[in-house]
């Protein structure tokens, strides 16, 4: 008996960890794009993530922010990490006029290099 | 006179079977939380930067591809797929064949997608998928010049 407890309490507390730091880095819940060529990274380091709800409004983590507040927070981003990619999160439903102000913002402090965020349909 | 008899104790036990119920529990809640999330895919391009030319620059072959708001795409005034579809098939053929002619030519093929304002994000990477597919990996965003 003894035996299987420990295992089961090493169990919850790996799923415990796992939940806590899936939290950390916590982002708002949004209907991605389906998208039949899309790939699932290797790595996700060097990343920045902001995402756009279906109205156009802008988060980055779960913070609410005007588009000044979220480039000023890529500026600072990519003066400490010049490798930066800018993953876009944007809801299926989301205009282009939205996505279009977000991208140019990144392009005006030097972020060039963007993911869209999509799950896969095939 | 009769000794006084000292009443057995019983052992002291921890009782076990409710601990692991409730741990059996969180373990399921935990489990289930952790598996819930769906995982996320990358499509990546590059914005178009700003950089300085020393040597001449080779054009590349370049195709603009109009989205309208109701998921219509048109190249050359020449309308392909319906808005509706779950893939842009005839897209993707004409783009294929795009990249066919730019590679015989020895020139690099970019697409540059032009969509209005109100195009869903959907509809925006139905089209890159199509890029994909035709195995374009040149892609560009238009921006109109009021924009700017």
């Amino acid at each position: 008996m003894a035996p299987m407890i420990d295992m089961v309490f090493l169990l919850l507390v790996f799923f415990m960890c796992v939940s806590v730091l899936a939290q950390a880095d916590k982002t708002i819940e949004l209907a991605l794009p389906e998208s039949s060529e899309s790939q699932v990274a290797d790595s996700f380091s060097n990343r920045g993530k902001i995402s756009l709800d279906g109205e156009g409004k802008i988060f980055i983590s779960a913070q609410n922010l005007t588009l000044e507040e979220m480039q000023n927070k890529i500026k600072e981003a990519i003066k400490m990490n010049s490798e930066l990619k800018v993953q876009i999160r944007a809801d299926k439903e989301t205009h282009y006029d939205k996505i279009k102000e977000v991208l140019k913002a990144c392009a005006e402090v030097g972020a060039y290099e963007v993911i869209f965020s999509t799950y896969q349909s095939r | 006179m009769a000794r006084l008899r000292k009443k057995k104790q019983p052992d002291p036990t921890m009782p076990l079977a409710p601990m692991i119920d409730c741990v059996f529990l969180m373990l399921i809640y935990f489990m289930v939380s952790a598996t819930l999330e769906r995982q996320e895919a990358d499509i990546a391009f590059k914005l178009p930067g700003v950089i300085e030319q020393d040597s001449p620059l080779e054009m590349p072959d370049e195709q603009i591809i109009e989205v309208y708001g109701n998921g219509q795409v048109i190249i050359n005034d020449y309308s392909y797929d319906e808005p509706d579809d779950a893939h842009y098939v005839e897209l993707a053929a004409m783009l294929s064949r795009f990249k066919a002619t730019s590679d015989a030519n020895k020139v690099d093929a970019v697409i540059t997608i032009s969509p209005m304002d109100e195009v869903r994000h959907q509809v925006i990477i139905k089209v890159m998928d199509a890029c994909d597919r035709a195995g374009i990996t040149m892609v560009n965003f238009a921006i109109s010049e009021e924009a700017l």
